[in-house]
């Protein structure tokens, strides 16, 4: 990693035992998925229901000539728009560059940042980041360099998180200032209005990651059309990996806003993947189950309403809107349907609020009609849940023994209502393991292993017993 | 009584004990063949997809070029011959494979949790998003093995044989690589968080965006 760059700044500021700062897992793009990802998150500007401040860095003058008429449009839309490149002939002349609001730094060609891709997005109501580095010729190794400019390949990450956004941009005034004081103080202050600037409502991420994931998608069908690439699987593979950081990446925004119970999507994942193996079913089910404790708290999800009232036993109100509703059961997991490689996980989270004995949403499915993972998950994202509450509750005086002990006999109160027994005398099990010492250890996800949770099954194999 | 095992009705419970049985080509594939004895039998280019073998023994059987894809191998595989078998998606967690030959085998999205290896042959082995967690590793031959983001935490790789594998975005938290051989490998983007390297050998290995870029490293 370059010395000075801004990846390596941030990089070392989140080293672990830095302060709060967590560490930072970085990932390997493909430029062609970095031009999906970057024109989808740009053009959410274009829909933004707030003025962002941008700050990019192109490598060359001559990327950004390439994009140069897209961002005319983005510049009208946004507060202020930053350009970093080393100079290429033309860089200053085009109209874009010309306009109030957009700024030029020509980097020196030796300035670590010219080796940088980023794009740096923060308004009051939408923040996206995505911050990358070039692989140099030595780390290719053996293969070279690419041949084809849309296989040259970058790592770093990409993130919604408007905290770190934040914290990159002032990095990135940090090192602009020596090129232009007079921009960085200006940058600094768009920076102070953005963050004092009250909000009722941030843009909604769901449309967000939909964008995202489209724009991807798009780009797998250019691949074996022009067959231009090497190694075209490769590309897909890199492709559909974020299609699915997409979703685990608003799905960690849910659990960092919930201050008491921070790591539920790990923890749980955790706990499925135990109470799986006690019920010894096969690993396509139990990748299945991961992925969706990984993403059960998605945001939309957890404002969605059914459509089905609770004595409706799965059936749609002939009376009701003759439209076809835009999902079986609960509009907000459409969300994940986008991805045809997420349908079974969206059915799996749809059916979370059912009730062993029919009582519950969306579709009041009663003992094994509810399918056997959204059985699990649904009680061990519960139990998960009772045992942070009790664990904040108690402000440490309980142990966590206690906590255990305290949330397993909060479900075991709704045994047969609402959850299946057979289910909580396996997790009364894997509780008592817990008690007696046996260890579980927890770790975050690496975002980017998401893709080989995917399995090849079909959702027709949703398992019922 | 002759019997069939590539019938539809065959299942575990009438085959018990086939030691060194002739199955060349044999079409095995959906059987449920749980805790049989196939200790040292010929296998070669069977059909043994979604196969159930939890619990047999395939001690020092010949399984070359073998189609096991999904297959349920919680089984004892110790010095068995898998070169060139197709074991994607797999289940092979506390799998006994100490000694085994897995030469240029497929092992894609394979759930290795917990399985023995040590002194496995795992050469040019495509191990793509593998599961690997906790495995026994010790003195295994990896070279060349295609581990692109497999799930390495907590292994044990100690003195292995990682030359000029790629390990790009793997995890390998936790993980002990004392005096594993990684010269030549690709570690981009790898998570090394808390892995042992006393004594690793990191001669000639892409270290970026480890966070191992600007550490020394023993040769």
């Amino acid at each position: 990693m370059l010395e000075g760059s801004i990846l390596y700044q941030l990089k070392s500021a989140h080293q672990s035992g830095q302060g709060t700062q967590r560490s930072l897992n970085f990932g390997v793009y493909y430029k062609n998925t970095l031009v999906a990802l970057c024109h989808a998150l740009e053009d959410c500007i274009l829909t933004c229901s707030s003025e962002p401040l941008v700050i990019t860095a192109f490598q060359r003058g001559k990327w950004y000539l390439e994009e140069a008429d897209r961002y005319a449009e983005l510049a009208e839309r946004s507060r202020q728009v930053v350009i970093m490149a080393a100079p290429d002939s033309g860089f200053g002349e085009h109209p874009t560059s010309q306009r109030q609001n957009v700024e030029l730094v020509s980097l020196n060609v030796d300035d670590p940042v010219a080796e940088e891709w980023h794009l740096m997005i923060l308004a009051p109501t939408y923040s996206a980041m995505v911050l990358c580095q070039e692989l140099s010729e030595a780390d290719y190794g053996k293969q070279g360099f690419p041949t084809v400019d849309l296989e040259r390949k970058f790592y770093g990450f990409w993130t919604f998180e408007a905290n770190l956004v934040q914290e990159t941009m002032e990095l990135a005034i940090a090192h602009l200032r020596s090129y232009n004081p007079t921009l960085a103080d200006t940058l600094t202050d768009h920076i102070q209005a953005i963050v004092s600037t009250p909000i009722e409502q941030r843009d909604p991420l769901e449309s967000i990651v939909s964008r995202v994931v489209d724009y991807l998608q798009e780009s797998h069908t250019i691949t074996p059309t022009h067959n231009i690439f090497d190694q075209p699987q490769i590309l897909d593979s890199n492709l559909l990996s974020n299609e699915v950081q997409a979703f685990l990446r608003m799905a960690q925004l849910t659990d960092q806003a919930d201050v008491l119970n921070p790591n539920a999507a790990a923890e749980v994942a955790t706990l499925v993947e135990a109470m799986g193996q006690f019920l010894d079913l096969p690993v396509w089910q139990l990748n299945r189950l991961k992925l969706a404790s990984l993403l059960h708290r998605l945001a939309p999800l957890q404002s969605s309403t059914s459509m089905l009232t609770p004595s409706s036993f799965g059936r749609y109100p002939e009376e009701q809107s003759m439209d076809a509703p835009c999902c079986p059961l609960v509009p907000g997991a459409q969300v994940l349907r986008t991805m045809p490689q997420l349908r079974a996980i969206a059915t799996i989270i749809t059916h979370l609020g059912e009730q062993w004995d029919g009582s519950g949403q969306p579709g009041g499915l009663a003992g094994d009609e509810i399918p056997l993972e959204s059985r699990i998950l649904g009680l061990v994202a519960a139990f998960q849940q009772q045992v942070a509450d009790q664990s904040a509750k108690s402000e440490g005086t309980l142990s966590i023994p206690e906590c255990l002990a305290i949330a397993l006999a909060q479900c075991q109160q709704e045994q047969s209502q609402r959850w299946d027994p057979k289910l909580l005398e396996t997790l009364t099990l894997l509780v008592s393991g817990l008690q007696q010492g046996l260890n579980l250890p927890v770790s975050l996800p690496k975002i980017s292993a998401g893709l080989w949770l995917l399995d090849s099954h079909d959702e027709a194999l949703i398992s019922r017993s | 009584m002759t019997l069939d095992l590539q019938s539809s009705e065959t299942q575990s419970s009438d085959v018990k004990y086939l030691p060194g049985a002739d199955l060349e080509e044999a079409d095995l594939s959906g059987k449920a063949l749980q805790g049989v004895n196939l200790t040292g039998a010929r296998l070669i280019g069977a059909d043994l997809k979604h196969t159930k073998l939890t619990g047999a023994s395939l001690e020092g059987a010949n399984l070359l070029g073998c189609q096991l894809i999904k297959a349920d191998l919680r089984a004892t595989l110790m010095g068995a011959n898998l070169m060139q078998a197709d074991l994607t998606e797999a289940d092979l967690r506390g799998a006994n494979l100490r000694g085994a030959n897995l030469m240029r085998s497929r092992l894609t999205k394979a759930t290795l949790a917990g399985s023995f290896l040590s002194g496995a042959n795992l050469m040019g082995c495509n191990l793509q998003g593998a599961d690997l967690r906790g495995a026994d590793l010790r003195g295994a031959n990896l070279s060349s093995a295609n581990l692109h983001g497999a799930n390495l935490m907590q292994a044990d790789l100690q003195g292995a044989i990682v030359s000029e594998a790629n390990l790009e975005e793997a995890n390998l938290t936790g993980a002990n690589l004392a005096g594993a051989n990684l010269a030549g490998a690709n570690l981009l983007c790898a998570d090394v968080e808390n892995a042992n390297l006393s004594g690793t050998n990191l001669a000639g290995a892409c270290l970026t965006g480890t966070g191992l870029d600007k550490m020394s490293t023993s040769e």
